[in-house]
């Protein structure tokens, strides 16, 4: 299992950090500890994604990972 | 599953976690403290549906977001909240193997504490979000799991991105009344001297806002197209051809709307009336 701590500026639509965790109490924690740094930046979102693999991360989360042609690319 | 905290503690952390901004450090321990119960009911579930041969991502709301939908529906709501705690699933095979997945889903789940339910969003989409979603439940905990087919996925990723993009008001509001265009209203009232310049600005304002609608409009009719394309059983050559182009021709248009529009957090405006 990947744990994966993801930081991510909206406004820009760009990934700032991406960080694999082995166990899944130090991506959280490490989660909690980004969001009090951004906590004044309603613009960066801060999430840990588990799955299995990163192929499974970037199918499901491809928002954080990808642009706005990327994804429109991908529809198509 | 037991939580360290009462239901009307939940309650009144949630109402004090919007009543303070930002949240005090307290409160934001006593979330996190939370939020890592439900991430113990998260892996539990995620074991279980990773049993049934799906690979599903987790994940806990992040705390940005919980706030926000605190602010929303009031703080009172953190006690109901439903995906606190949430894991995705996205289904090659289209609408048929979907709903298998779903029952197979509900059927690991039922016969627990609570029965699981299911929330059907593809007949009455929500500002053109389509999918299913299950509730489960691990004691006491909700975990949503959503299960959506890859074009159901595509689509809803690319419109979240975009919310990021141009204001997360559009996944919610049929004409969402952006921050930066009330308030640039509020200020034209305020201050009549600053009439010419302001007026301006305002139109600059409302051109924005006008393309964003129609990013939005061309979004759920892309998505209605899709849910047309995914119940319909017997597509001729022909037919598969036509709703491929439709669909080109749609996301081209909206490709051309979203690069006519400025940067909104490069604005002149923006940084002093953004929240």
């Amino acid at each position: 299992m990947t744990n994966v701590l993801v930081v991510y500026d909206r406004a820009a639509g760009r990934l700032l950090q991406e960080r694999e965790f082995e166990r899944r109490q130090d991506a959280l924690a490490a989660r909690f500890t980004a969001e009090r740094c951004h906590k004044n930046d309603a613009n960066i979102e801060v999430v840990v994604l588990v799955a299995q693999n990163r192929s499974d991360l970037l199918r499901t989360h491809a928002r954080y990972f990808c642009s706005v042609d990327d994804l429109a690319a991908q529809l198509a | 599953m037991a939580l360290p905290f009462t239901k009307s503690q939940i309650e009144r952390l949630g109402k004090r976690l919007v009543s303070e901004t930002p949240p005090t450090e307290s409160d934001l321990d006593a979330l996190a403290q939370l939020l890592t119960c439900y991430d113990e009911a998260l892996a539990t579930t995620s074991d279980r549906v990773r049993g049934l041969g799906f690979d599903p991502t987790g994940r806990l709301k992040n705390t940005g977001t919980i706030l926000e939908k605190l602010r929303r529906h009031g703080g009172s709501w953190l006690k109901s909240i439903q995906d606190l705690a949430g894991l995705r699933l996205v289904v090659d095979g289209g609408r048929q193997r979907q709903d298998e997945v779903v029952e197979s889903v509900r059927g690991e789940f039922e016969g627990g504490e609570r029965a699981p339910r299911v929330v059907d969003r593809r007949a009455e989409p929500s500002q053109g979000y389509r999918a299913v979603h299950v509730i489960v439940y691990v004691g006491d905990l909700p975990v949503e799991v959503q299960v959506r087919t890859t074009m159901q996925h595509e689509w809803a990723d690319l419109f979240e991105k975009l919310a990021d993009l141009v204001g997360r008001e559009i996944r919610y509001d049929d004409t969402p009344q952006f921050s930066w265009v009330v308030g640039l209203e509020e200020l034209r009232a305020a201050r009549p001297e600053f009439g010419e310049v302001l007026d301006e600005t305002l139109a600059q304002a409302y051109d924005v806002k006008e393309k964003i609608a129609t990013v939005v409009e061309i979004m759920i009719t892309l998505s209605d197209q899709i849910a047309t394309w995914e119940t319909e059983t017997s597509w001729s050559p022909e037919a598969r051809m036509v709703f491929k182009r439709a669909l080109e021709e749609a996301l081209t248009n909206l490709l051309s709307v979203i690069r006519s529009l400025p940067n909104l957090a490069g604005l002149p405006w923006a940084d002093t009336l953004e929240p």
